[in-house]
């Protein structure tokens, strides 16, 4: 049941009628009913997992609450040393419950996503030494969201570590929170912190918070089915036909890949958010218009948000200030001076979150460089900072003017698309051929424009389409960059019902690409 | 304590104005990098040890919220 079926409408618009008919107190068991119905039906059996997933993180996470209630009563009687070699002990026992909840989900996760590429490699290995090992490709179904649950799951945990939240414990309510429906298939990766209010309270109908959220989804389901969709034609067709295109098709291809996969993921992130206010409850947003970003680390806090709050929180801090990479930076910082002394430590860090976001995002190699392309990118950007400051000052070149700005963000997007380049090809070497031929044979072989632009299933008013669509999403964009949202402006004016009765689902219907089963094509965060 | 702590944060990033930000975090005077000069800075000056556990919005707020922060963990170690 994808997002953008009519059966998962359906499914939403009774979901919400029945949530606002009952009582206000038991209306987080309509969303764990609606949750549970709709995983059962998309993961069948899979769904084994997930309940695998919250009994664990349930069972340690009360464990380690137990601890942490059990420290709170028990330091008011001690003195200071008794205090402390209590904490010590007790702080002990929390990480081992940390850690067993911690090991429990990432072996799940673990098996079932990278299983095949782990085997690959070990036979690589073996052959090198002269064995062999060959067990063939075994590839396990995915559960639905498991790389979303297992992240929430894990920061969960932690918070309860940490002392950020308490544990929850009606078990049917983590469980609600762990596979609340609209964000299990892509996200954006709640927090218990910020979540729990909201979903368990069960909120007052309101008209105008419906209408706002239902312009909101349109608004997602147009960049999906009308942009996304229709740019992923000439986009697979580019990709899948790359020997035989011209440099300046490629080079289409990417641009327009990388517009398709926001579309694509920010009108899901769209859809979502707004089936979540229409039952009052704000999810984090993923996107902050990442592609007005003027360096490659500010488009990362821009672009799938919530992913990266997730590594700086739970990987990038405790690497930073664990001890051994505190001695490291006291030692670099004493050799090399306060700037790139502290510049060694962080990168040792953010060398394992980059890894990480591309190992996340897919079992292959092709994902690891991708993120160690981006890792790459941010070093050079740090540790060339005295110099290209230094070179700045000297041309008498304003960071701050309108011109330098401009140019901060195309170098952005360039990387952005070529780092998109790298994660949208088959394998890397197709990356590095396609990236190299993009500006060696520009024109070669030599075709006509509108031969470029179009294929099979794709023509010139799609092609006019797409430009329209992109120009309208930049608009809007700049808009927002401007403090101008359009949403709330819509909402300001007394004709607010207009464009959800109307002038939207006019242009989705017109314009969608539904494909043969009518609900479009999968999400392409879904996969991860 | 707060003096001390503007005079850190001035010399990791000159020119701001920590001292009036509201939320240093969401104004962006203390990013990723910052912040972990700033821990190990704070660490050698009032010897404390701030794990990653500490680092949440509301201990870095505002030079208070840091100063409370250090005056707890201070307390508990």
């Amino acid at each position: 049941m994808s997002y953008t079926s009519l059966g998962f409408l359906a499914f939403t618009a009774l979901c919400c009628i029945v949530y606002f008919l009952v009582e206000q107190k038991y209306r987080w068991i309509v969303l764990l009913a609606a949750s549970t119905v709709f995983y059962a039906v998309n993961s069948k059996w899979l769904s084994i997992y997930l309940l695998l997933a919250a009994l664990v993180v349930y069972l340690c996470g009360l464990a380690i609450g137990k601890r942490n209630e059990l420290y709170s009563t028990v330091k008011q009687t001690l003195e200071k040393e008794e205090r402390k070699t209590f904490k010590k002990k007790n702080d002990r026992i929390k990480r081992l419950f940390v850690f067993a909840g911690i090991f429990s989900l990432a072996l799940m996760l673990l098996s079932l996503k990278y299983f095949g590429f782990f085997t690959e490699i070990i036979a690589k290995l073996v052959s090198l030494s002269g064995g062999n090992f060959n067990i063939g490709i075994i590839k396990f179904a995915l559960p639905l969201g498991i790389s979303y649950y297992t992240l929430s799951g894990i920061s969960y945990l932690v918070d309860i570590y940490r002392g950020a939240v308490s544990p929850e414990k009606n078990p049917a309510k983590l469980l609600l929170f762990l596979s609340f429906f609209p964000q299990i298939v892509e996200g954006p990766i709640p927090r218990y912190a910020e979540l729990s209010e909201s979903l368990f309270a069960g909120a007052a109908f309101n008209y105008k918070r419906l209408i706002s959220a239902l312009i909101r989804i349109i608004w997602g389901l147009i960049k999906k089915l009308v942009l996304a969709d229709r740019a992923a034609i000439l986009v697979n067709n580019i990709f899948g036909t790359d020997s035989s295109s011209s440099g300046a098709a490629l080079m289409l291809a990417v641009i327009l890949y990388t517009f398709q996969i926001y579309a694509d993921f920010s009108g899901c992130m769209d859809i979502v958010c707004g089936i979540a206010e229409i039952f009052g409850i704000k999810l984090s947003e993923n996107f902050n218009r990442p592609f007005f970003s003027k360096s490659v680390d500010e488009f990362w806090r821009r672009w799938h948000i919530t992913l990266g709050s997730w590594l700086k929180d739970y990987v990038f801090y405790p690497i930073s200030l664990s001890a051994w990479n505190k001695k490291l930076g006291q030692s670099c910082r004493k050799k090399l001076g306060s700037y790139y002394g502290s510049l060694v430590p962080a990168s040792a860090a953010l060398f394992f979150v980059w890894f990480l976001i591309g190992f996340w995002h897919g079992s292959g190699w092709k994902y690891i460089f991708y993120g160690l392309y981006y890792f790459t990118i941010m070093m050079f950007g740090k540790y060339l900072k005295p110099v290209s400051d230094k070179t700045l000052s000297l041309l008498k070149i304003n960071r701050d003017s309108k011109p330098y700005c401009i140019f901060e963000m195309l170098r952005t997007d360039f990387l952005v698309c070529v780092g998109m380049l790298i994660f949208r090809a088959e394998t890397v070497s197709q990356a590095f051929s396609m990236f190299i031929r993009s500006f060696t044979s520009f024109l070669t072989p030599a075709s006509s424009l509108s031969a470029v632009i179009t294929c099979d299933g794709f023509g010139m008013s799609d092609f006019i389409l797409v430009v329209i669509g992109a120009a309208v999403v930049f608009a809007v964009g700049i808009a927002a960059e401007k403090g101008i949202e359009l949403r709330i402006e819509i909402m300001k004016s007394p004709l607010y019902f207009c464009p959800v009765l109307f002038i939207m689902p006019l242009l989705l219907v017109i314009f969608g690409k539904y494909g043969a089963d009518g609900s479009g094509s999968a999400f392409l965060y879904g996969q991860f | 304590m707060e003096e001390k702590i503007i005079e850190i944060l001035n010399s990791l990033k000159p020119g701001a104005d920590f001292a009036a930000s509201a939320d240093l975090l969401g104004d962006g005077l203390i990013d990723s990098f910052a912040m972990i000069n700033l821990v190990s800075e704070l660490e050698d000056e009032f010897d404390v040890e701030i794990g990653a556990q500490n680092i949440i919005k509301e201990n870095f707020k505002t030079v208070k919220t840091i100063a409370d922060m250090i005056t707890r963990l201070a307390d508990e170690d």
